[in-house]
């Protein structure tokens, strides 16, 4: 099967910072993942791991210390590209069967400065559960939690 | 029920995802029957997937835009946040940078 088409999500950021330490910053991913919120575990959570090589994985550790799988490392090439998996399903668990990618580039504007451009792609995986994952992204306590404490950074970029 | 756990249908889907198509239309592009295609639109518009619009006499089926938009809103909105995060850390990095292995410090 060729995904020929997805349904995708692009943002991107411009960051000054220099390209290596953007990378380096994304793939520490504990240090800005919204832990207390977007965990599929007992939350809130620890960590949110990236394991620095393609093939690896990249999982959540949970209230308890207990881990917990959220997708895979399809590609990593610092400090140019970053692709993982997203392997969440509407119900908050993890699902293999739920493939969406996540790719991430890192754009040297300046030895300063980095645009980082993050793409989601595969999302009508979703198919008939889309209703119920926008309610779990903009559910109280959920992703409007973590909207209402990044509005300050939102409203002074 | 899993409308989109049968490859047909979700082949079907993602056409639709595409061009909208009336079910005549679709019967040609598959190796399945009529009546088989519009069995599948029936459980992709009870699942909330298609919307249906009338064409004179024909009915033509598309993915529902209002799903997959709300859908692309939602998460592009997590995105943003979670960029917003990590621009902060990326320009201002914690004192001692933890390789990822390493448990994190509590942040403020």
């Amino acid at each position: 099967m060729t995904p020929t088409t997805t349904t995708s999500v692009t943002r991107e950021i411009v960051v000054a910072a220099p390209r290596a330490r953007a990378f380096d910053a994304f793939v520490n991913m504990t240090a800005w993942w919204p832990l207390d919120t977007h965990t599929i575990g007992k939350a809130p959570a620890r960590a949110s791991i990236i394991e620095p090589t393609e093939g690896g994985r990249w999982y959540g550790i949970d209230a308890d210390g207990d881990p917990h799988e959220l997708g895979r490392v399809l590609a990593y090439e610092p400090p140019a590209r970053l692709v993982f998996s997203w392997e969440i399903s509407h119900d908050f668990k993890y699902d293999p069967s739920i493939q969406t990618q996540v790719e991430v580039t890192f754009e040297e504007l300046s030895p300063t400065s980095t645009r980082v451009v993050l793409e989601h792609r595969s999302l009508e995986a979703y198919g008939e559960h889309m209703q119920q994952m926008i309610g779990i992204f903009t559910s109280e306590g959920g992703w409007t939690g973590l909207l209402e404490r990044y509005a300050k950074y939102a409203s002074a970029a | 029920m899993d409308a989109l756990g049968d490859p047909t249908r979700r082949a079907i889907f993602e056409l639709l995802t595409r061009e909208e198509h009336a079910v005549g239309e679709l019967a040609t592009q598959f190796p399945i029957s009529r009546p088989a295609v519009s069995q599948h639109l029936r459980v992709l518009v009870d699942a909330g997937l298609l919307t249906v619009r009338r064409d004179g006499a024909r009915r033509l089926y598309a993915a529902d835009p209002a799903g997959i938009a709300l859908l692309k809103a939602s998460v592009e909105r997590f995105w943003r946040d979670a960029l917003v995060a990590f621009k902060d850390v990326a320009e201002h990095p914690p004192a001692q940078q933890s390789p990822a292995e390493q448990p994190p410090e509590e942040e403020a």
